[in-house]
């Protein structure tokens, strides 16, 4: 059953699926190349049921040592090759079929192949993952702004730096010589780590500066970047943190005290 | 400065792959041969021959492992081009010299043919409306390419193990996400895109990010399209007329094809620079596309040699590994599926052995995989 699931997963409800079954079926009645019909119909066909045949997973899953990636074996199926083909078979079919108005049939069921093709799927540049980008890195601005004030001159030493969590990811995709106390493994909520800095600064509503300057300083973080849409317990300035600037609301600080414990040992 | 970059791009990324891909060519049927084969081909060279040079200096080289890697694969990558760019001046000399001495210039054909990809010669106006269609589209995805951003977690370990390779100089000893070191980091050492992009982003002096997100997709995507345009003129070979829609129905499908975050054109398009996504939508395809060839070899009369399909379809292999070691062991499921099916409607079993041999690298690769990680 949990192939079953992965399946519907994979074909997110829309129709393409249904085009693609359509021309598996076409091309099984009307290719007459022995080659071409194991290689477009046989082919896809014994992939399918093998991906839904219950060993088949276990064993991808003991080979793997990850369930979660089964869906791959789903990119060995030619669909959109079985599609592009089978519509092309059935215009051509068409074209031959219909006399003097084959080429206009031909043209129509290209089209409207092309269409169903079109209202099918779901348009890949409408993804809520989508947005214009701001530099050639591709990466929030804002990230490059907060990381050219805290990073480390040429020649320096690397520095730590703890980030929000919505910017971890970025941060060092930019610059490497920023270290970071929590990277993207801990702060995917699948993969269930509990980072006690990430802890703090993941605080729902408000941000508990005194736990959370204890935590970095063990570890000589001498940067610290706290969210923009969160409280804090304290003034950090109470506890010796310099304010660099604010960068889109988000507060980068410089904490010196660290600065002064990691030179000092 | 920027005059310099764009030269050692088009060198590192068009000129050099192109060069190598002449040498497999040479063992291609010559109906098979093309510029866009032999482009092809030179990323089915390229890329594994990056792995070579780069698993033993990850796994040997204890220090800056990175800069024996760019040494040792810049002198391999030039001398496999300067091989291929020369055997092929060379028989291209001996063609003309045996054309100039028949009266009726129909000399016969040498492997240096290198015919066009597409001869517009001929082509009725709805063929180049068609085609015009179809580069518009992938315009389109270019374009959308350069100007969107699209969010994806995975890109913290993919891109950033680029960057990290390109400013520390080590490979997989420094964790990715955070930047703490780490003991070599096995699970992915064996996938070594991200070090090839380095390997670029250091030859090109470009940022190993923006060269991921901003310029990659300029080739990969194009290469995608190259391998679907091959198996399109294949199969539509009786029907030439019908080739650029058959690429049109492709692009349409790429570009709708995001039903689900985990489909092959989401990868496509979201993750071009991605390992997964090079193995979804170059390594995939173009297994289909060489298996295609090798059995379906139709009415067509092949001349030449045979073998050079059956060296590809190794080198797509090993390609698989470069990208992903999932797809390494998933292309011998796929190969394995085709060649049971082969052997049935031919009725011949050597053809399983032969597929057997083609998937010897993705067997050594998963060896070294279980070894590493024992």
């Amino acid at each position: 059953m949990e192939s079953v699931v992965i399946f519907k997963n994979y074909v997110g409800g829309r129709y393409l699926i249904v085009l693609f079954a359509l021309a598996l079926v076409y091309l099984l009645f009307t290719e007459k190349d022995r080659h071409r019909r194991a290689m477009f119909v046989y082919m896809p066909v014994s992939l399918l049921l093998g991906f839904f045949f219950p060993i088949t997973r276990k064993a991808f899953v003991r080979l793997m040592g990850d369930g979660d990636t089964y869906y791959r074996m789903l990119w060995l199926v030619p669909m959109g090759i079985v599609i592009a083909y089978g519509g092309v078979k059935f215009a051509g079919f068409l074209c031959g079929k219909c006399g003097a108005a084959g080429p206009w049939m031909k043209r129509l069921t290209l089209v409207l192949l092309c269409l169903a093709v079109a209202f099918g799927g779901t348009y890949v540049y409408a993804s809520q993952y989508m947005s214009k980008a701001e530099n050639p890195y591709h990466i929030p601005q804002k990230v490059i702004d907060i990381c050219d004030v805290i990073a480390p001159e040429e020649g320096e030493e690397r520095i730590w730096a703890v980030f929000p969590t919505d910017l971890v990811y970025f941060v060092r995709q930019y610059d490497t010589d920023i270290q970071l106390l929590y990277g993207r493994e801990m702060v995917e909520p699948k993969w269930q780590y509990a980072e006690p800095v990430h802890t703090v600064m993941n605080h729902p509503a408000t941000i508990d500066i005194e736990e959370l300057l204890k935590l970095t300083r063990e570890r000589n973080c001498t940067y610290i970047v706290l969210p923009n849409n969160k409280g804090v317990s304290a003034k950090p300035e109470d506890f010796g943190l310099e304010l660099l600037d604010t960068i889109e609301g988000y507060p980068v600080y410089f904490d010196p005290v660290a600065a002064r414990m990691m030179h000092t040992g | 400065m920027v005059l310099l970059k764009g030269i050692s791009l088009v060198l590192w990324l068009l000129v050099i792959p192109f060069c190598m891909g002449l040498l497999p060519a040479r063992w291609l049927p010559e109906n098979r041969r093309n510029a866009v084969v032999v482009f092809v081909a030179g990323y089915l060279v390229m890329l594994p021959l990056c792995w070579l040079v780069t698993v033993p200096c990850i796994l040997f080289v204890k220090y800056y492992s990175f800069r024996t890697m760019v040494v040792w694969f810049t002198v391999l990558a030039l001398l496999a081009a300067a091989a291929g760019a020369g055997l092929f001046l060379q028989d291209w000399k001996k063609d003309s010299v045996q054309r100039s001495g028949r009266a009726s210039g129909a000399g016969r054909k040498k492997w240096a043919d290198l015919k066009p990809a597409v001869d517009v010669r001929g082509m009725s106006a709805e063929v180049k409306i068609e085609w015009l269609l179809f580069f518009a589209l992938v315009g389109w995805q270019l374009y959308k390419a350069f100007t969107l951003a699209s969010f994806d977690g995975d890109d913290a370990e993919y891109v950033a193990q680029s960057l990290v390779t390109q400013q520390s100089g080590t490979m997989y000893l420094i964790k990715p996400y955070t930047g703490g070191t780490t003991s070599l980091d096995i699970r992915h050492s064996l996938a070594v895109l991200p070090v090839w992009t380095a390997y670029i982003a250091k030859m090109s002096g470009i940022h190993a990010t923006i060269l991921a997100h901003s310029i990659l997709p300029f080739l990969l995507i194009p290469l995608t399209y190259m391998v679907y345009y091959e198996i399109g003129k294949h199969l539509t070979a009786k029907n030439r007329e019908y080739l650029p829609v058959f690429m049109v129905i492709m692009a349409l499908l790429q570009m709708f094809g995001n039903v689900s975050i985990y489909t092959n054109e989401t990868f496509f398009l979201t993750r071009t620079w991605q390992g997964k996504s090079v193995a979804a939508n170059f390594v995939v395809p173009a297994t289909v596309w060489l298996l295609l060839w090798i059995f379906d070899k139709g009415n067509e009369r092949e001349t030449g040699h045979q073998g050079g399909m059956w060296l590809l379809l190794c080198l797509t292999n090993m390609t698989a590994g470069v990208c992903t070691s999932m797809v390494a062991f998933l292309n011998v499921v796929l190969i394995a599926a085709v060649a049971f099916w082969m052997a049935l409607t031919e009725r011949k079993f050597r053809i399983l052995v032969k597929a057997g041999f083609a998937c010897v690298p993705n067997l050594f690769y998963m060896v070294l995989y279980l070894f590493l990680h024992v």
